[in-house]
This record gives C-alpha cells, sequence and structure tokens, in this order.
C-alpha cells in the first residue's frame, strides 16, 4: 500500500517528515519504506498555456508553440503528439533542472529556437513513462506547478500484513499515524446532494447467493460528463501510484485506495435488464472481463449479473460489456460486501489478483459500505456534474454485529510487563478506536471497532496494546535455564561423518531435493511426485543423493575445477511397504581427478578404486566401525564388476564403487570417478556402542614375513581370512604390503606378500611357538589356494 | 695413562672441530669412538689395573667418551645445518599439502547458531521435510483460504501431503509428543514454490525456536534473541524489536539488527533506514496451545524463526543466495 504524506494530511494532522513516519509505523505497525518525493530536485517549471501551435517548418514530427507563462512567453519546439493550442501544461524554463537531473537550456531545434520545453509526467518523475506532455486541464497561468501536481509530496509504502485489510486504505493508514502519534483523526467530510426520481424505481437487486454476496448497495448518478480528473484527485492517484484514467474512473479508484473499499461503477444505459442479480455462475458460463479475456467459470464462482446476464466476475473484474466510457452518461455504482474465501479462491484459479480482489478477500469493513457508496456518488456528482438519485438499492445484512473481548489486566502484565497500568491499556486501546469500558475482576470489555474484524480474542487486543506501548520499551530479560542435552544418536552420528568427511579430504555440498524423471528413474525405487513443481523438469523427490553430486561434479568440470571430492549429508525420499512417506538421511560422496595434489617433485596418477575405497575405510575408521563386510549390493550407478555393497553385522548400509559406464554416459563424464552412498540411519544403529579400555600390550611383537604364488583370480581378501582363521590367537595383525606379478612367476599368477605380526597378551613368545604357527598358516595357504611359498 | 687419556682428547677435539663433511666426521669417529679405538682399548683393559687406579682412569675414560661423543653429534648437526644453508633444502618450497576438505557454509552457519542456542538451554529437534496440512497449517492458526497462506507458496505431494514451507510444524509435533517445559531449536531445510532469484530459493533453511513454560514473558523472548545477536554479532550491535504479524504468535515481532555495512547511518544496503530485518518471533498464540491440547491460561510461550541463508548471506557478504546450493568449489573455498 503506497501513499502519499499530503492525503494522509486530509485525516490527521502531523509534523513529521516521510522518513521519520516511515520508522513509527515500521516500529508500531508494519515495515514501512520511505520512497521520497517524486519531483524532489525539479526546479524552474511553470504552469503556461500553449497559444500558437504550428508544424515545424523542416520537421513533421515536431511543432512550434509559442507559449504563455504569465510573467511572459516563449517560444519552444516540442514532438509531444498531443500538444495543441489552447491547452495548459508545463514549461520548464532555461535552467530548470528535471528528474533524473536532467538540466534544460535554450537551444536550437532543427533551425528553430526553443526556449525551454514543455514536459512530461515522465520528466517531473512522476511516472515512469509517458505519451505525451502533461494536460494541466483549467488551471490558471502561472500556477505553483510543484503544489498542483504534488512534486513535494513525500511517499511512503507499507507491507500491509494479510490480517490487516483497513490499512489497504489511506483512512486506516492514518487512524495508525493517529493513535501513534496521539494525534487527532477525522473521517472525510462530504455531502450527497439528491435530485430526480428515487433509486428504486430505476433498478433492482437481488441476493441470490447470501453467503457468497452478505450485502450489496447500488447507487445511481446520471448524466455524468466524461472527462479529465482535477490536479488533486490526479495528484492523489498519483501519489498512490495510480495513473489518472478520468473523472468517473478515478472516482471509483479514488474511494477504494480512501476507504480500502473497492466499489464498481457500471454504464447503466448497457446493462441489459436494470435488475442485479448476484449469484453463482453456471459450470461453463463465460463472461468477457473488461481486460479482454473470456472468463470460463465453474459454479464456485460468483457473478455479478443484469437480469441473466454477467456484467461483473463478483469482486475481482468487472465486464467489457458494461465498461465505463467516454460516452457514459449514468452511472449504477456498486458498493458490495464478499465472502472473502469465495473470492479468494476464484481470484487464485483464474490467476487475476487485482487490486479489488487483494482487499475483498482479507475483509471490508461492512459498517462503512453506506459511506462509501455516498462518497464515491458525491464526488462523481461534483467531478463528472452528475445527479445523484435519492436513496440507495441496498439489500442484505446491514451490519457484522458487535464484538466485544474480555481483557484481563493481569494477563497482559503478565505478557508484557508489570509497568503497563490499566489507564496505559485504556489510552491505547482508545486510540486506536476500541471502546473499552470496566468489567468485572479487574478486567476490561473492549468493544472492537467494525475496521478491525482481524481483533478476535485477548491474544490479539495483548498485540495492540503492545505495539502502541512499544517493544523496545518492555525490558530485556536473560533467564538462566539449565543445558539440555541431546539425546539423538543418529544426530550425533551425522555429526561425527561430517568430521570423519572433512578430515580425508572432502568437501561438503548440498544438492536439490528435486530431481528430473530420468534421474529419477536411474536411482530406481518409487519416487514421490511433487504435484506442483516450481521447474517443470524436476517434480520427483530425490530417492537417492547420488545424481545431485554427479551434478556438482559436472558444474565443477564445466568451470575448470577437474578435482573435486565431495560428500553430501540429506534426506532421501520414498515410501515405506505400507505406501507411507519415509524419509531416510544418507551420505553420499564421490571422488575425481588427481589422487594427490600436484608438488613440484610429484605428479599424481588419476584415481582409481583403491584411493575411493580407502575413503570409504577411513570414515569406518573413524566411526570406530569393526570388520566391515563386503558383498553383493544393488546401487544401480555403480559399476558391477569394479564396486561392492558394504554390511555391518550382517546388515546392509550401502555401496561403494566405480561408477558404471552407463552413469558417465548419462553425465557425460570422460574420467574415472568413485562414488559411494550410505545409509547413516542403519549406520547410526551399528555405531552407537560404548567403547571400552583394553590393557596396552606388555609383550614384544614378531614380525614374520610371507609371499606366496597363487592363481591370478585368487582374492587378496580370502586368502587374508584364512590366514586369520589359521593364525589363531597369537595372530595381533596381518597387512597386505606386496602384490607382484612378473615373467618368473609365470602366465595367469601373481605373488601376495604379507606382514604377519605375532603377539601374546601374557608371555613373550619363543621362536618355536612362532615358527609353529606361522607353519600352520603356510600349510593352510599351500593346500587351500595351491600356492606355493615364493623364496 | 691419564696423561695418554689427556693426548687423545686433544687430538679428539681438533679431529672433531675440523671435520668437514660427513666422510672425515665418520673417519673421527671409527677413529676415537670405534670399538677399535685407543680409547676403547683403554676402557676393556682397566679391568687389568689395581683398583684405585681403575677409579680413576676409568672416571677420565668415561667423561672423555661422553665429551667426545656430544661433540660429534655437535659436528653432524653443523654439518646438517650447512647443508641447509647451502640449498639441499629449500625451506621455501611448497609442502606435501594433503587434500583438506570443508564444511558447506550453511551447515557452518547453523552449527554456529546452534552452539549459541545450545549455551541458552536449547536442545535441537528435528522432523519430517513431507509434512501434512495440519502440522504446516492448521494448528498453527493458518485455516484454509486464508490470505495468510499467500506468504507461504505451498509444494504438493500426493495423498494430500506437502512439503513443509518452515520449520514451525516441529514446533507441534514437539508438543504433541510431550508436556512443557519445552525449548527446543529446530533447524532444517525449507520448500517454497516460488522462482529463484538472488534473494529467493524454492529450498533454503530455516532455524525455528520454541519455548514453552508457565509465566514465560516477552522480555524473555527480547533477552534472549538479544543475547542471541550479540554473541552472534558482538555486543555493541544494536537490536530493534518492533510490530510484526505471524499468523501463529500473537503478538508478533520482527526483530531487526543495526545494519553492519553503515552501523546504523543508512545506506542502500538497509535502504537508508540503518536496521536489517533478521528474525520473526512473539508469543505463542493461544489458538496454537489449543491445537495441541496446552491450557493456554497455565502454560504461555515464544517462539522465533530466521533464515539460514540470509544469515550466511550477511556473514560472507554472498550477494546471490543460489551459490549456495550450485557448489561450486571455487564458492564454496572463499565462503
Amino acid at each position: 500500500m503506497q501513499v502519499s504524506l499530503k492525503w494522509l494530511g486530509d485525516y490527521v494532522d502531523f509534523e513529521i517528515d516521510g522518513a521519520e513516519l516511515a520508522r513509527v509505523l515500521t516500529e508500531s505497525l508494519t515495515e514501512t519504506d520511505y520512497l521520497g518525493a517524486p519531483g524532489a530536485g525539479v526546479t524552474g517549471v511553470v504552469a503556461a498555456r500553449v497559444v500558437t501551435s504550428e508544424k515545424h517548418p523542416d520537421a513533421d514530427a515536431l511543432k512550434v508553440c509559442v507559449v504563455d507563462w504569465g510573467e511572459g512567453s516563449s517560444t519552444v519546439v516540442c514532438g509531444a503528439p498531443n500538444v495543441r493550442a489552447g491547452m495548459t501544461s508545463v514549461l520548464a524554463l532555461p535552467d530548470a533542472k528535471l528528474a533524473g537531473g536532467m538540466k534544460v537550456s535554450e537551444r536550437r531545434i532543427r533551425g528553430r529556437l526553443s526556449q525551454g520545453m514543455l514536459v512530461s509526467a515522465a520528466e517531473l518523475g512522476l511516472e515512469e513513462a509517458s505519451e505525451g506532455i502533461i494536460d494541466l486541464g483549467d488551471v490558471d497561468v502561472g500556477s505553483d506547478v510543484r503544489d498542483l501536481l504534488g512534486l513535494d509530496d513525500e511517499v511512503i509504502e507499507l507491507d500491509v500484513q494479510p490480517n490487516r485489510p483497513d490499512c489497504m486504505g489511506v483512512l486506516g493508514v492514518a487512524r495508525e499515524v493517529a493513535a501513534a502519534l496521539s494525534a487527532d483523526f477525522r473521517v472525510p467530510d462530504f455531502e450527497v446532494r439528491e435530485s430526480g426520481s428515487p433509486a428504486v424505481e430505476a433498478a433492482a437487486a437481488e441476493l441470490a447467493d447470501p453467503e457468497g454476496c452478505p450485502r450489496y448497495i447500488a447507487r445511481l448518478v446520471t448524466g455524468l460528463t466524461f472527462g479529465p480528473s482535477p490536479p488533486w484527485l490526479a495528484r492523489r492517484l498519483r501519489g498512490a501510484g495510480v495513473r489518472s484514467l478520468g473523472n468517473i474512473v478515478d472516482v471509483t479508484n479514488f474511494v477504494m485506495l480512501e476507504y480500502g473499499h473497492p466499489i464498481h461503477a457500471f454504464d447503466y444505459a448497457r446493462l441489459p435488464e436494470k435488475r442485479i442479480v448476484v449469484r453463482k455462475a453456471r459450470r461453463g458460463e463465460t463472461l468477457t472481463t473488461l481486460d479482454g479475456e473470456e472468463r470460463v467459470l465453474s459454479d464456485a464462482d460468483l457473478l455479478i449479473c443484469a437480469g441473466d446476464s454477467p456484467v461483473a466476475l463478483a469482486g475481482i473484474m468487472g465486464g467489457g460489456e458494461t465498461e465505463v466510457t467516454p460516452a457514459t452518461r449514468d452511472v449504477l455504482l456498486e458498493c458490495a460486501w464478499f465472502d472473502p474465501v469465495t473470492i479468494r479462491r476464484t481470484a487464485r484459479k483464474l490467476a487475476m489478483r487485482t487490486e479489488a480482489s487483494l482487499r475483498f478477500e482479507r475483509g471490508i469493513d461492512a459498517s462503512a459500505m453506506g459511506d462509501v457508496a455516498g462518497r464515491a456518488c458525491a464526488l462523481m456528482a461534483e467531478l463528472a456534474g452528475g445527479r445523484v438519485a435519492p436513496g440507495a438499492i441496498d439489500e442484505g445484512r446491514k451490519d457484522r454485529g458487535e464484538v466485544t473481548v474480555g481483557l484481563r489486566e493481569d494477563r497482559v502484565r503478565a505478557m508484557l510487563t508489570d509497568e503497563l497500568s490499566r489507564d496505559d491499556m485504556v489510552l491505547y486501546l482508545d486510540r486506536l478506536g476500541f471502546d473499552v469500558r470496566p468489567g468485572g475482576d479487574g478486567s476490561l470489555d473492549v468493544t472492537v471497532p467494525p475496521h478491525r474484524h482481524d481483533v478476535e480474542t485477548e491474544a490479539d487486543l495483548i498485540e495492540e496494546v503492545a505495539r502502541l506501548h512499544g517493544y523496545d520499551r518492555i525490558e530485556a530479560i536473560v533467564p538462566y535455564h539449565p543445558l539440555e542435552t541431546t539425546g539423538d544418536p543418529a544426530r550425533r552420528m551425522r555429526s561425527r561423518v561430517r568430521d570423519a568427511m572433512v578430515g580425508l579430504g572432502l568437501h561438503e555440498v548440498l544438492t536439490s531435493s528435486f530431481v528430473t524423471p530420468e534421474t529419477a528413474e536411474a536411482a530406481g525405487g518409487d519416487p514421490v511426485l511433487v504435484r506442483n513443481p516450481v521447474n517443470k523438469d524436476t517434480p520427483y523427490l530425490r530417492t537417492s543423493l547420488l545424481p545431485g553430486v554427479f551434478d556438482v561434479i559436472r558444474r565443477n568440470r564445466n568451470v575448470g575445477v577437474r578435482d573435486v571430492r565431495i560428500f553430501e549429508i540429506g534426506k532421501v525420499f520414498g515410501r515405506s511397504e505400507n505406501g507411507q512417506h519415509r524419509e531416510d538421511w544418507r551420505l553420499s560422496g564421490a571422488i575425481c581427478g588427481l589422487r594427490g595434489r600436484p608438488v613440484w617433485d610429484t605428479a599424481p596418477d588419476e584415481i582409481d578404486y583403491y584411493d575411493g575405497k580407502g575413503v570409504v575405510w577411513g570414515l569406518l575408521e573413524a566411526l570406530e566401525v569393526d570388520s566391515p563386510e563386503t558383498s553383493c549390493y544393488d546401487c544401480p550407478f555403480l559399476s558391477s564388476d569394479a564396486g561392492a555393497g558394504l554390511g555391518l553385522s550382517g546388515r546392509p548400509v550401502g555401496a561403494f564403487g566405480m561408477v558404471s559406464r552407463e552413469t558417465r554416459r548419462l553425465w557425460g563424464f570422460d574420467f574415472p570417478v568413485f562414488a559411494f552412498e550410505l545409509d547413516l540411519d542403519e549406520l547410526a544403529v551399528r555405531c552407537d556402542k560404548e567403547r571400552e579400555f583394553e590393557p596396552l600390550p606388555r609383550y614384544p611383537k614378531v614380525r614374520r614375513d610371507l609371499a606366496i604364488v597363487v592363481p591370478e583370480d585368487t582374492e587378496a581378501g580370502s586368502v587374508l581370512r584364512s590366514i586369520e582363521d589359521a593364525g589363531e590367537d597369537l595372530l595381533a595383525d596381518v597387512q597386505v604390503f606386496d602384490v607382484y606379478r612378473g615373467e618368473q612367476l609365470g602366465r595367469e599368477k601373481k605373488s601376495l606378500a604379507f606382514a604377519l605380526t605375532y603377539m601374546s597378551k601374557d608371555r613373550t613368545l619363543t621362536d618355536n611357538e612362532v615358527d609353529d604357527v606361522n607353519a600352520r598358516i603356510v600349510d593352510r595357504l599351500l593346500r587351500e589356494f595351491g600356492a606355493t611359498l615364493r623364496e | 695413562m691419564l696423561d695418554r687419556l689427556r693426548e687423545i682428547g686433544e687430538a679428539a677435539r681438533e679431529a672433531f672441530s675440523s671435520a668437514t663433511d660427513e666422510k672425515s666426521l665418520e673417519d673421527a669417529r671409527v677413529a676415537y669412538l670405534g670399538r677399535k679405538s685407543e680409547l676403547n682399548r683403554i676402557s676393556r683393559g682397566l679391568k687389568d689395573l689395581d683398583p684405585e687406579e681403575r677409579r680413576r682412569v676409568g672416571r677420565a675414560t668415561n667423561d672423555l667418551k661422553k665429551e667426545l661423543a656430544a661433540l660429534c653429534e655437535e659436528a653432524r648437526e653443523r654439518m646438517a645445518e650447512g647443508a641447509r644453508r647451502t640449498g639441499a633444502l629449500d625451506l621455501t618450497l611448497p609442502g606435501r599439502v594433503p587434500w583438506v576438505g570443508r564444511r558447506h557454509v550453511l551447515i557452518r552457519t547453523l552449527e554456529r547458531l546452534e552452539e549459541i542456542f545450545r549455551t541458552l538451554g536449547f536442545e535441537v529437534a528435528l522432523g519430517p521435510h513431507i509434512e501434512d496440512d495440519f502440522h504446516n497449517f492448521d494448528a498453527l492458526n493458518i485455516p484454509p483460504d486464508h490470505p495468510a497462506r499467500d506468504m507461504h507458496d505451498t509444494f504438493f505431494v500426493e495423498g494430500g501431503r506437502l512439503l513443509r514451507t518452515h520449520t514451525s510444524p516441529v514446533q507441534i509435533r514437539v508438543m504433541q509428543s510431550r508436556r512443557p517445559p519445552i525449548r527446543i531449536i529446530a533447524p532444517g531445510r525449507v520448500y517454497r514454490n516460488e522462482a529463484s532469484d538472488a534473494s529467493h530459493s524454492s529450498e533454503f533453511y530455516q532455524l525455528e525456536g520454541l519455548y514453552v513454560d508457565r509465566n514465560v514473558r516477552v522480555g524473555e523472548l527480547k533477552g534472549v534473541l538479544t543475547k542471541f545477536l550479540h554473541e552472534l554479532y558482538g555486543q555493541d550491535v544494536g537490536v530493534r524489536f518492533r510490530a510484526g504479524f505471524f499468523p501463529f504468535t500473537e503478538p508478533s515481532t520482527e526483530v531487526d539488527l543495526q545494519c553492519r555495512v553503515c552501523r546504523g547511518r543508512g545506506c542502500p544496503v538497509c535502504k537508508g533506514t540503518g536496521w536489517v530485518e533478521l528474525l520473526g518471533a512473539g508469543m505463542v498464540d493461544p489458538r496454537v496451545f489449543e491445537a495441541v491440547g496446552y491450557d493456554p491460561d497455565v502454560y504461555t510461550g515464544y517462539a522465533f524463526g530466521l533464515g539460514v541463508d540470509r544469515i550466511s548471506m550477511m556473514m560472507t557478504g554472498t550477494d546471490d543466495i543460489r551459490l549456495f546450493l550450485e557448489n561450486d568449489l571455487r564458492f564454496l573455498d572463499q565462503v
């Protein structure tokens, strides 16, 4: 809601400037921006009459005009299409300053001297773009243009919250200004002069849907003459950001902006029947609104009809057929109360959020309807020379009923501050227009003014007291609270995982929850569909974090970042067996590019499977996970022969491996990528165990190396398991320390070398003991794997 | 014998101090400290001396051995130092730095906020992202067809469910699951069906707070949020509480921070007002308590919410919210 200070000044007296007023309203009501005065900085402009206007001898589009500006006359060259002899416009004299700092000087235009220029509203900063020069209408030559056009009239803009429809009108804002500044507030003063035959003889109204339209007032104004609005009206509208379109339409806009109650003017002559019927539309019924669009309606939409013919979409937009035009003489003026929900639904469905619908869907002040209609009639009669027919057509409920809310003084103090006295409360509420009477037991009976139907409960009243008292005046208390502990192991796990991943040199990323149908399909599962995606390309919720991770790799590769080592901790969405939505925490990550950072003496290779597996195992080590198991898996993004599933205590927790050829094709990767995805909830369950102290070893360890030659397809892991098994208690540790292939070993053979560490908890081992166990291990390997000892 | 030891000592000192390279030092070591050195021979021969002589010569031999070993070590260090000076080791060449990872900037902001609120006695609560109408709207006093729903452009999924538009439904879930006192913060991702631009994203992060107990007052809300902002931005930063509107709090307040760019004097960042909006807050609306079965005459409380992305943007000077979910590593390394 935009309003100028001078308009507010019609209803409330105040001394402060626009910036200060914006600050006051920001603190007491809602965020308010100070927009400044539109013509601030404009100088040297006067009202001037165009005496003659003749075609420029050397330019078809230009006119040479003689203009009289009171203290003298000048010749100016003008290119505006609307310049004509007899009109009064605005002359910028030489050395005048216009909006945006533009300076005017005397100069020749196509050979003819121009002593200044006739200006448009845009050149004065009054609007974005203008089609011609300003037409001031009937104004004395030499008048003060600054005042006339409101060049100094400061403008503020309020972010009106949905609970305050009253502030969608200047009067409502003025009431707030008056309350905040303890100033007097006055309502508009007008008189409706009626003449001729009563309105009820010329038209009637019928409410076929009293819920959709509880009350309908119509008034008739006849004998109007369409014409420009006087400067004061154009100025008020301009301050509110609305263009002047001619007197009759301007009056309807002015009254809407003043009271916050939209009204509509029908061209009476063009109403096919003089009987207004407010009813629900029939399914498929159509109406061409005044923007030229044909609207197809449903039985939820409310229509204003003349007889049976639709003439307006109630509360949203009028019909084109009955619109006011320059030819309009007689107007039937509608001032109605529409059901907010009905208007809101239709406006949303048809995507027609108009100034009218915005106000009706928040709710209007039904008690002011008579004034609203009267104000509009009086202004039309005054500005367009019409006659107001006596009386009004007025159907439906006459008012909403009075609301009285109890307010316990103790409750106010308990919520806000002990400093608030009963007098304070009464004062604040009274300033806001509430009627306060003492009730029993230290409470107040507060009658809510009709324009404040947002106030329904005691809490609402407490807010009114709080904001007028000022939140800044309430003393801040810092209470002492005992520290709570968070007992969520899954959450703690996510934090540990994050530490581990960062420690392993991976960057954390956060990617979108929305994915494309292609990636949803590639990820498999049963993805959840978003019915109204913001981006039509990504209508599904992710079932895996990997596609997002791959997108990040692609994005970084595209901007030249080649080494991408990333992880994400986030939610994936799916369905459980019973069809309910489920959300699971996952960890995903991927690495590509070089194995290490290039250094001056080292050129690292591109990553391979073992680099990636190292990251995963590093994570498990950091999480103190013992004995991870690898298994078959079903991760659709990973290669079937370079990836594996990960299990803990027999439960699958995820998968890791090289990204498959198909996945790389989908993302356009022509380089190796290692990726992994783990179920964090499952991991949390497996890792949430207490650590226990074990005495540190007291006896020396003995190391023996062992190298065997085995067939190429023998897995190191199987050999390791056999060694561990055969080593029994004395084998403390075994590591693979070399894998070797060479001609002297023979084809399809390889050598695996192991470092075995023997140790006992209770004694120093003798050579004989170690030799025995070592021999058992060798025997077993020779037997089990067809191995030979390598010398 | 003692004279001989003195002679050996002199010669050895000369040899160690004049050694200029590894080779000459090693030669000196072998000559004077080696197994076949004269000193070693004297040591081995000690047992043949009479007790008095053995004691005197033994001590002198040991002292000399210790001294020479120290000299040898000193010479070795001198050589290493020399090697460093002559360029075998260039201290200015880069070291072999392993890959260094980083937490996402939004996560770091969240962790910072959580840390502050935890010291103020709040615990973390989480809730689902796929919500129902009751928890996201109705229970928070946002009835169907209410204009306040315009503040929440909502994504709908099948089964009448929706993606939470704020973290406030976590309030409702926590209150439904236990009795006061409740003191929680609920951080997490939220979803709004609106077109993205530099300051709007359809997925972003919020942190919600809720405190419910007997006799909770506006003053405590002010105290806790002021304390929070002072922890985050420093004790001297200005904080302003002004009127606001949220359907689930009554009274409602917006909390502004003094603009950190101009220190309150007015600049383009704060649109000349000297203040930047940072938090929404208020006393829990009694209708919300009724929705979860609390007696509003017994319990009062406050709630607050803030945008994690916005705070991250202010902290790092990031001018486009979309950068956060784009994950350009060059950006993530900057902020």
